[in-house]
């Protein structure tokens, strides 16, 4: 296999900061331009907050890591003005199948119900991912994007930190106000500052390749337990865009790396599954996957965001994307607080939240992993035992874990206003909004789309709406029992997935998480919610 | 048909019509499987293989008398042997 030439370069520039006497002063200083880095920059930038992003490299397309991107990633791009073309370049899927030997054990459906502007996933190369973010990036002011800056040290400071650099021009210094650290899993950033990065480190061994081939397969899902190409391990099986494919094969603790990623083995291998050689390999790796987090995300003025703070094996595709939903989760807040609208503690409950999702990211990847490669003869009898009882017991079914997939967490935040009200169902406080089609005249309208990232009190219409002197935008809905808006809840969707019946409200947060909700909105309700989510209860 | 004091040995696994006479429940009870899953795996942790497989037999007597019906256990067993040993139930009946 030749070696690939990377798809997308980019420019390297001197900066007037390398000519510089002292250290140029910085506001906000992101370290990685990769899918996390990439999107809060742009998020920032969104927000009116200028920043400096650098990257070490200049190129990106060497080859593919992440591919499927979920519901919720998606609509956070839509803010970011980059979802439409994601969705346009990558193929869309919902549904999945898990097979025993060549068995069909069960069928999923990530995204059974309509009415959401976004699938359940797509999936896209990385590469592709970045460079339309790089592309937005790009058009946006705000961002000083830098390649061929490589950050080699830093020192912190109670209010900021000192970052050195080098490039092709030589070192210089810079110093920020906040440092964000996106430069992923082996970020320079942490090692300098001697933060640990503690966790599981799996024994298999996957063998990961991108293959170029044309087939009339259907978009969906594929993972085996024990096939008869590949007996007693596992495969998986999933559609790129452009006629790519990937193919994830379990290769076992003690498999030979260097030998496994020779091309005539790997297309031995490949051959053998897909009963024909007629591919091409673009990309092969060998991988042994780890799943570690640091303890806080948030040291001081250093903020650490996506595989920098937290590494998950790919079973479930839950690295790419709660790098991008911590992102979006420290955005608002940082901009809240760099424009003085909140203390600058609201930044810890960024460590809270999206510690508590990375808690939850690496006890599902954990899990799969360990279904899919058993540590010990005891949990392999448990796991083969659950694969034999499954096509005979529901129970069994569900306990077969080829991978749980990447969802938006729920937050257990002191963010939140605790429910006052009774609630069957509905949306609760610490989660992330639900989309929903509504009407407006004779056009159709996504709840996603109508909603701007900022504070927003979503309103069941009643007789009045709440007057509210606080920066909250008000999005009122008529339901079908409700007096008339011109929004309205034609299909039911909004009442039925937020349990809304008219006079009832939901302050959503600028990332769009509900913070509190109220049967009967009242001003003092809602502002008083308002304060607490910006960290001011 | 059915007869609760002499069940057949195995029960005809996969007979949409033995959902209405069996008296085990097979569908899903926990409301999250895979904590219920793990806390299995996790009872394994550390132990050598044959401490293991007593665990295992001290579990299954365990819940067996928790269930406290014959009918169910008996049921219970049938399915268990029925997914992994198919074959052998065959050849002894
Ligand atoms: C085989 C595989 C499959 C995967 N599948 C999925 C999937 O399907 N879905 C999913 O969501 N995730 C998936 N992931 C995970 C996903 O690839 C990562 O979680 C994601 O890349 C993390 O993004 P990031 O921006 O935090 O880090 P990275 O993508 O690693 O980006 C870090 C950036 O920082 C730059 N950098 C590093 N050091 C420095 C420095 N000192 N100075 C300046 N710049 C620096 C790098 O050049 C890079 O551009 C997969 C991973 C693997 C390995």
């Amino acid at each position: 296999m030749a070696e690939r030439k990377p798809l997308f370069q980019f420019a390297y520039r001197r900066s007037p900061d390398q000519d510089a006497r002292e250290s140029a002063h910085h506001g906000v200083v992101i370290v990685g331009a990769g899918p996390v880095g990439l999107s809060l920059a742009i998020d920032l930038a969104q927000r009116g907050i200028a920043v400096v992003l650098l990257d070490n490299s200049d190129r990106i397309g060497e080859g593919s890591r992440g591919i499927c991107y979920a519901k919720r990633t998606l609509e956070v791009w839509d803010r970011l003005g980059v979802g439409d073309p994601m969705v346009e370049k990558g193929v869309t899927w919902r549904r999945g199948k898990v097979f025993r030997s060549s068995d069909l054990l069960y069928e999923f459906d990530l995204l059974p119900e309509g009415g959401h502007k976004r699938p359940a996933f797509i999936n896209l190369q990385q590469y592709h991912v970045e460079n339309l973010l790089v592309g937005r990036a790009a058009a946006l002011p705000g961002i000083d994007l830098r390649w061929r800056n490589e950050v080699v040290d830093i020192v912190a400071h109670p209010d900021g930190a000192d970052l050195r650099i080098e490039t092709p021009d030589g070192p210089y210094g810079l110093r920020a106000d906040w440092v964000i650290a996106c430069d992923g899993v082996n970020s320079t950033v942490r090692k300098r500052l001697n933060v640990e990065f503690a966790g599981e480190m799996f024994d298999d061994q996957f063998l990961i390749a991108d293959i170029k081939m044309s087939a009339e397969l259907p978009t969906e899902r594929r993972f085996w337990f024990d096939p008869p190409f590949h007996e007693g391990r596992s495969a998986l099986m999933h559609r790129q865009p452009d006629d790519v494919w990937r193919i994830d094969l379990q290769l076992g603790p003690h498999a030979d790396a260097e030998r496994e990623k020779r091309p005539e083995i790997v297309r031995a291998r490949l051959a053998a599954m897909l009963g024909h050689d007629e591919f091409e390999l673009e990309w092969v790796s060998v991988y042994r996957f780890q799943c570690r987090r640091i303890r806080s995300f948030v040291q001081g003025r250093v903020v650490f965001c996506g595989d920098s703070a937290h590494q998950v094996s790919p079973f479930g595709a839950r690295g790419g994307n709660s790098g991008v939903q911590d992102a979006e989760n420290l955005a608002w807040k940082l901009a809240l607080v760099l424009s003085d609208e909140a203390p600058a503690s609201l930044i810890a409950s960024y460590d809270l939240e999206r510690g508590q999702a990375a808690d939850d990211n690496i006890r599902h990847s954990t899990r799969s992993t360990d279904f899919i490669a058993p540590h010990s003869a005891a949990e392999a009898r448990l796991r083969d035992a659950t694969l034999a009882l499954a096509p005979h017991a529901d129970f069994a079914k569900r306990m077969v874990n080829s991978g749980r997939l990447s969802t938006a967490s729920v937050y257990d935040t002191p963010l939140s206003t605790a429910d006052g009200d009774v609630w069957g169902g509905g949306v609760p406080p610490g989660a992330a909004m639900q989309d929903a089609i509504l009407s407006k005249g004779s056009e159709n309208l996504y709840l996603t789309d109508i909603v701007a990232p900022r504070f927003t009190l979503l309103f069941a219409q009643a007789v009045a709406a709440p007057k509210l002197s606080a920066p909250i935008d008000l999005v009122a809905i008529a339901t079908t029992q409700g007096p008339c808006a011109p929004l309205r809840d034609a299909q039911g969707q909004f009442a039925a997935r937020y349990e809304a019946t008219p006079g009832c409200g939901y302050l959503l947060r600028p990332d769009g998480y509900v913070a509190a909700r109220f049967r009967d909105a009242t001003v003092e309700g809602v502002e008083a919610a308002f304060g607490r989510a910006r960290g001011k209860g | 048909m059915w007869d609760r004091a002499h069940p057949p040995r195995a029960l005809p696994i996969g007979d949409p019509a033995l959902r209405f006479i069996m008296r085990l429940d097979t569908s899903s009870r926990f409301s999250d499987p895979d904590a219920a899953y793990r806390l299995v795996v996790e009872a394994h942790r550390g132990l050598a293989d044959e401490e293991s497989r007593k665990l295992d037999a001290a579990l299954i007597l365990i819940l067996a008398n928790q269930i406290g019906d014959l009918t169910v256990l008996r049921e219970a067993l049938a399915l268990s042997r029925a997914a992994v040993a198919p074959v052998k139930e065959a050849a002894t009946s």
